[in-house]
């Protein structure tokens, strides 16, 4: 286990005296009223009126440095920075003016400028006042660094912190000690502590000047950077508490809240959090502002829609040329869109004028493992690493790269690296303790695969395994001609959180599997209940995208490699709509196919990119059915070739996008249009099951509504159900009946086959029950006790071979029970089936049964029967081992010791 | 060495506190009842519950209830049970119902409850012959020093300070029925393979439901008064005794081996137990052994317990030839 916390760097403890709290309440003066009220309504984000005021105080005392200062900093907030320089220019010579030139300056990417403005501030300063000193120090030292001066940066800045030690408490002001949090930060690589420091000062500053959200946003980024989305999340949500419209709280807000990153409520933010969309909100107060910008071209990239971000990059650019934000923005939709001319253009710019900066690399390779182009994504990080050693958002950009390429020990390596420097990285800690975790796994090569598997299920899962793995790659090798090209890595995790690591690197994802090429990803089937987690058909989709990935080069768009999947997860363990499809199509919400991406990336209602699942795959299907596999086949060459959607399916089908939404359209009217319209009682909001049944007095209001409505699926099944539960079979079976003619295709976990089965079974009609039950698992294959009902069924009506299939798909649902185990090796052994007997009695033996003995002897005799007789020995021995005396044992025994 | 064949048994389910409690603790104490005297060689079985009056008229006579389950009721049953116990046999105790830790432990029964210098008391003066107490409640483990001593096998379903409703109980029931739980398939549950079935059941339990485990069971059977979670068969360690403490015969043949009156018969059974036991010594230095020369050594001995067990089979005439070629039989049953 990884420690929590490095070593402390030897800050002081800021002390705060009373008396400098007390110096910094302002005596307003009748003349300052305006300059008062102008800085109240800049702190609640009134700047419209704060502009208003201030002028009004300049107008009345032209040298007011107050009021100049408060309307070059509304000015700057909304995104008018030749105005908000213009503001400032009169007082030119004051430091604090010049202060506030250079972060103009640095926002808008002009660092030169912004040199010139800290340069002059420093000899303006007066040395009796450390707290200007200390403040340009600390922002010329960042700049140096960017800007390539890299010793004289750390110079600078380890002069800021000596300062701080320095001076007494309580003599900084809130703006030099935000300064010299920033400056621990920066240096933070030397010394894990500095990072602890750092929030310390900022809160010390905090606490001098409530009103300042400078050091609270400060916080607030480094708290995000070290993937501490929570308190990241308080600190903006404070800020906007006080004023809703601050464009750095605003985008630190919507980084939060971007999907796979934290979620909407990283630990309950206030209410503040809850703006609809922080980052538009940013973009209406600045829409010049380069990091909300940048953020705007990198959710339309993560969208792939690659022209609407070119135009907005290129826009954001031309407003803030020289910003690293925007440039690196702009260079990432020119490596994603293949623009590779523009792209090297920007790469010259950026190197010139922030060579000591490794923003650009870093966006890059965000760009590229965004896009699942995870080799590029650690081209590029290496690149920022290379520049910048010191740089942790490099190097876990690497490291998680390289693990994802199944480079292990690199990637490891890096990220240990990186630890040493940040132990307080949320993120490195936890995949470093999930590199722990794996360590006791046990790794399975058996070329092209490398299983990786809990030590505890190994025995059991690997051969269950690997023959899907070989089903796989011979199915997949035939229809798409892929062959892998190298080794096919997959993981497996018996704990959800140690997936969810994998995958995001942090706790709480919500999916099963991810596939990174060629690495794979997935829950063990212990990481979930019973009969809630398909673990054979999750392999089946994730390699799906193995190969979706690999015929493309990394380059298939989301929907289409999550259609391939679902389409091939469907033809392979069944298929059936669920409620949450049909709800979104009974309500207008299906996306056209240019936004499917949409529907996975940012989904817009619950359950939304379930729904994108399906119909995705239903498109897939579209393509396959009116255009042949060699469509399929064709659109994935499109896509290596660097085609996008739309090019792809002009160029394969000769048919546009909205073409081809027609043609998907009017399949899914004809084939659940009617359902999905007659469902009346919507489903709970995200939910993919009718409303729960009823009982006593409601069973007359669920059968009176369906009385009403015929023609409505829930409302049948909900009636249905209710009888099915007060014991009146005859007339539960009515409406199930009814209900599975509405919606034949109906896939979900209560399909009304599901009560059917029953209602059959108790009623003595055995062939009926197992027609309505395997309905029901073709379409649910999860149901693994529906599988061993199944099992015992087929074996009373005399179909062993039959019977043995279902107990195959219910290890396929659930292989970490003995009961299916046993039962097939009993099917196998009668039918001299010997592989398939072998294979399940070490099943047995795996899960650990409490008759340990008879297992081994079992097992024993399975090898001798198959003729193995070395084998056969060594287990009897072992069933010996524990059960001495066992008489039929010590009788097999004999009879392999006579028989040699 | 006790014999399956020569126990005696007091089942008491303890106070409920609610009829599905009561329900509960009394149907296991009578399952319970009903496998040990559904055994080949049943012992006597005392059921004391908390309301008789309750039983189900159906209930096995053997396994009606001999009175309400107080602490007076329970002492009576136990001291008659001493007088029940013949040369050579033991007493198995068992506790079902609510347990309480803290400084005060006690078993929770109708009236006053019974604390574990109660209970060692009663023993002392119901019976010197060895004695066999599981408690299946919540906070058993309290019990255990009180209990300890020479010739003691004490079975408690949790640590001490644990005490939350335990899942212990219904395994240890089941380990009892089908012959599952006897582990070395000598035909003999041992006091070691009942703990042991139910421990690693109620660990599945929990680890099957995602939760913590909120019971640790403990066995004692050294004398030091520390209950072990995971007894072992090594010399000087908790177990060695409770393996060798059968609590039931799972089959007919070791009822006739108990009792088997021809010489030849009972000098080869004899060899047979001393061979298994070097089995097990062997066993317990696998580690430290090569292999290959373990292996050998093992089967070397092993032949030697087939070759008597066949002529043990010969000599009474059974007529199961000895090496029949295994087929491809289902189930739990052997192949051969």
């Amino acid at each position: 286990m990884r420690p929590d916390h490095g070593r402390a760097f030897l800050l002081r403890a800021g002390e705060l005296p009373g008396a400098a709290l007390a110096l910094l309440l302002p005596v307003v003066s009748a003349a300052q009223q305006p300059t008062a009220a102008g800085a109240e309504a800049l702190r609640a984000g009134r700047y419209e009126e704060a502009m208003k005021l201030y002028r009004e105080a300049l107008g009345r005392d032209p040298a007011s440095a107050p009021a100049r200062l408060g309307l070059a900093e509304a000015l700057r907030l909304t995104g008018a920075y030749p105005e908000a320089l213009e503001a400032l220019a009169p007082a030119g010579n004051q430091p604090e003016i010049l202060v506030a030139e250079a972060h103009i300056h640095l926002e808008t990417g002009a660092g030169e400028a912004a040199r010139a403005a800290l340069t002059r501030a420093r000899e303006a300063a007066d040395e009796a006042d450390p707290s200007t000193s200390v403040e340009v120090s600390g922002l010329l030292g960042r700049l140096e660094l960017r800007l390539g001066e890299r010793a004289a940066g750390l110079a600078r800045l380890d002069e800021v912190l000596d300062a701080y030690n320095r001076s007494p408490p309580g003599t900084l002001s809130p703006r030099a000690l935000t300064a010299v949090g920033q400056a621990a930060v920066a240096l933070g690589f030397q010394s894990s502590g500095l990072f602890r420091d750092a929030l310390r000062v900022f809160d010390e500053a905090a606490a001098l000047d409530p009103h300042d959200p400078l050091p609270v946003l400060a916080a607030g980024e480094l708290l995000f950077d070290k993937f501490n989305t929570a308190e990241a999340g308080d600190s903006f949500a404070s800020v906007l508490s006080k004023n809703p419209r601050h464009p750095r709280a605003l985008v630190g807000a919507a980084r939060i809240r971007r999907p796979g990153v934290g979620g909407a409520s990283p630990g309950g933010p206030a209410a503040a959090m809850e703006i609809a969309d922080p980052l538009e909100m940013a973009l209406a107060v600045n829409p010049d502002f380069p990091p909300a910008r940048a953020l705007e071209v990198e959710r339309l990239l993560e969208r792939e829609r690659y022209e609407e971000a070119g135009e907005r990059a290129r826009a954001a650019v031309r407003a803030t040329p020289g910003a690293p934000e925007t440039l690196a923005a702009l260079a990432s939709f020119a490596f994603l869109s293949g623009e590779t001319d523009e792209l090297e253009g920007i790469r010259g710019r950026y190197a010139a004028a922030w060579p000591g900066d490794p923003r650009l690399d870093v966006a890059l390779g965000r760009a590229a493992e965004r896009q699942r182009r995870y080799r590029e994504a650690a081209g590029f990080a290496g690149n920022a690493l290379a520049g910048s050693p010191e740089s942790a958002a490099a190097a876990r950009l690497l490291g998680l790269n390289l693990l994802r390429l199944g480079d292990m020990a690199r990637g490891r390596e890096v990220l240990e690296a990186a630890f040493l420097r940040d132990p307080f990285d949320a993120l490195l800690k936890n995949n470093l303790d999930l590199l722990d975790e794996l360590d006791g796994f046990r790794t399975i090569r058996k070329p092209p695969f490398e299983f990786v598997l809990p030590e505890s299920e190994a025995d059991l899962l690997a051969p269950y395994v690997e023959e899907l793995a070989r089903e796989a790659l011979e199915d997949f090798g035939t229809r798409y001609g892929f062959e892998p090209g190298g080794t096919v890595r997959l993981e497996m995790y018996d704990r959800s959180a140690d997936f969810s690591v994998r995958t995001v690197g942090i706790t709480g994802i919500g999916a099963h599997g991810v596939c990174f090429g060629r690495t794979i990803a997935m829950e063990s089937p212990s990481a979930r209940p019973v009969a809630e987690y398909h673990w054979a058909s999750t392999f089946w989709h994730e390699f799906g995208h193995t190969v979706a990935m690999g015929m493309t080069d990394n380059r298939v768009p989301r929907w289409f490699t999550e259609g391939l999947s679902v389409l091939e997860e469907r033809k392979r363990f069944g298929d059936g709509a669920n409620l949450l499809f049909l709800t979104a199509l009974r309500d207008g919400r299906l996306l056209d196919v240019k936004d499917l991406n949409d529907g996975f990336t940012f989904p817009t209602f619950p359950g939304q990119v379930q729904v994108s699942y399906f119909h995705a795959s239903l498109v897939l299907e579209q393509i396959e059915r009116d255009h042949g596999f060699d469509a399929i086949l064709g659109v994935l060459g499109a896509f290596r070739e660097g085609k996008d959607t739309g090019e792809a399916l002009i160029a394969v089908l000769g048919m546009d996008a909205a073409a081809l939404d027609a043609a998907v359209d009017a399949t899914i009217e004809a084939r659940y249009g009617a359902a999905a319209r007659s469902i009346g009682a919507a489903p709970s909001s995200g939910s993919d099951r009718p409303p729960p049944a009823v009982s006593g007095t409601e069973l007359d209001a669920v059968l009176i509504t369906a009385a009403a409505s015929p023609e409505d699926f829930v409302a049948r099944m909900r009636a249905g159900i209710a009888l099915f539960e007060a014991g009146r079979d005859a007339d539960a079976a009515d409406h199930l009946e009814e209900a599975a003619a509405i919606l034949p295709s109906y896939g979900g976990a209560d399909s009304p086959l599901r009560y059917l089965a029953s209602i059959h079974e108790r009623n003595g009609r055995p062939g009926e029950a197992r027609k309505a039950l395997s309905g029901y698992l073709a379409r649910f294959p999860a149901a693994y006790a529906g599988w061993l009902r199944l099992a015992e069924m087929r074996t009373a009506s005399a179909d062993p071979e039959g019977a043995a299939r279902a107990l195959e798909a219910a290890i396929g649902a659930y292989p970490l029970l003995a009961d299916p185990h046993e039962k097939l090796a009993g099917l196998a052994a009668a039918s001299g089936r010997h592989a398939i007997e072998l294979r399940e009695r070490k099943a047995v033996l795996a899960t650990d049964p409490p008759d340990r003995a008879g297992a081994l002897h079992q097992l024993a005799a399975a090898h001798f029967r198959a003729g193995e007789h070395t084998a056969a020995r060594r287990r009897v021995l072992e069933a010996l081992e524990v059960a001495p005396t066992y008489e039929p044992a010590l009788r097999l025994l004999l009879r392999l010791r006579r028989e040699g | 060495m006790t014999s399956a064949l020569t126990l005696a048994v007091v089942v008491a389910a303890g106070v409920g506190g609610s009829p599905e409690h009561r329900e509960r603790f009394t149907g296991w104490a009578s399952a319970l009842c009903e496998a040990l005297t559904a055994a080949p060689a049943p012992p006597t079985v005392r059921l004391v519950v908390e309301r008789p009056e309750e039983a189900p008229p159906s209930a096995p006579r053997p396994c009606a209830p001999r009175g309400r389950s107080t602490r007076d009721e329970l002492e009576a049953q136990l001291v008659a049970a001493g007088g029940d116990i013949a040369e050579g046999g033991g007493l198995l105790v068992v506790l079902i119902g609510h347990g309480s830790g803290g400084p005060r432990p006690r078993f929770n029964l109708p009236g006053p409850d019974l604390s574990p210098e109660n209970l060692r008391d009663i023993l002392a003066r119901a019976t010197a012959a060895p004695v066999t107490v599981a408690h299946l409640g919540s906070a058993a483990g309290a019990f255990v020093p009180a209990l300890s001593g020479p010739g003691r096998v004490i079975l408690a379903a949790t640590r001490a300070r644990e005490t939350n409703e335990t899942r212990f109980p219904e395994h240890f029931v089941a380990a009892f029925v089908g012959g599952e739980a006897d582990r070395n398939r000598d035909g003999n549950l041992s006091a070691l393979e009942a703990f042991v079935y139910a421990r690693d059941a109620v660990e599945r339990d929990f680890d099957r439901d995602g939760l913590l485990r909120t019971e640790h069971a403990v066995l004692d059977d050294n004398g030091d008064g520390v209950g072990s979670g995971d007894p072992k068969t090594e010399a000087g360690t908790d177990g060695v005794l409770a393996s060798r403490t059968p609590l039931l015969a799972t089959t007919e043949q070791s009822v006739l081996a108990a009792g088997e009156e021809d010489a030849a018969i009972r000098s080869l059974l004899a060899r047979r137990e001393e061979l298994a036991a070097r089995v097990d010594e062997l066993r317990n230095v696998r580690g430290a052994i090569p292999e290959g020369a373990y292996f050998a050594e093992l089967e070397t001995l092993l032949l030697e317990i087939a070759g008597i067990t066949e002529e043990i089979a010969r000599l009474r005439g059974e007529s199961d030839p000895p090496a029949k070629t295994p087929g491809g039989a289902q189930g739990r049953s052997g192949p051969a």
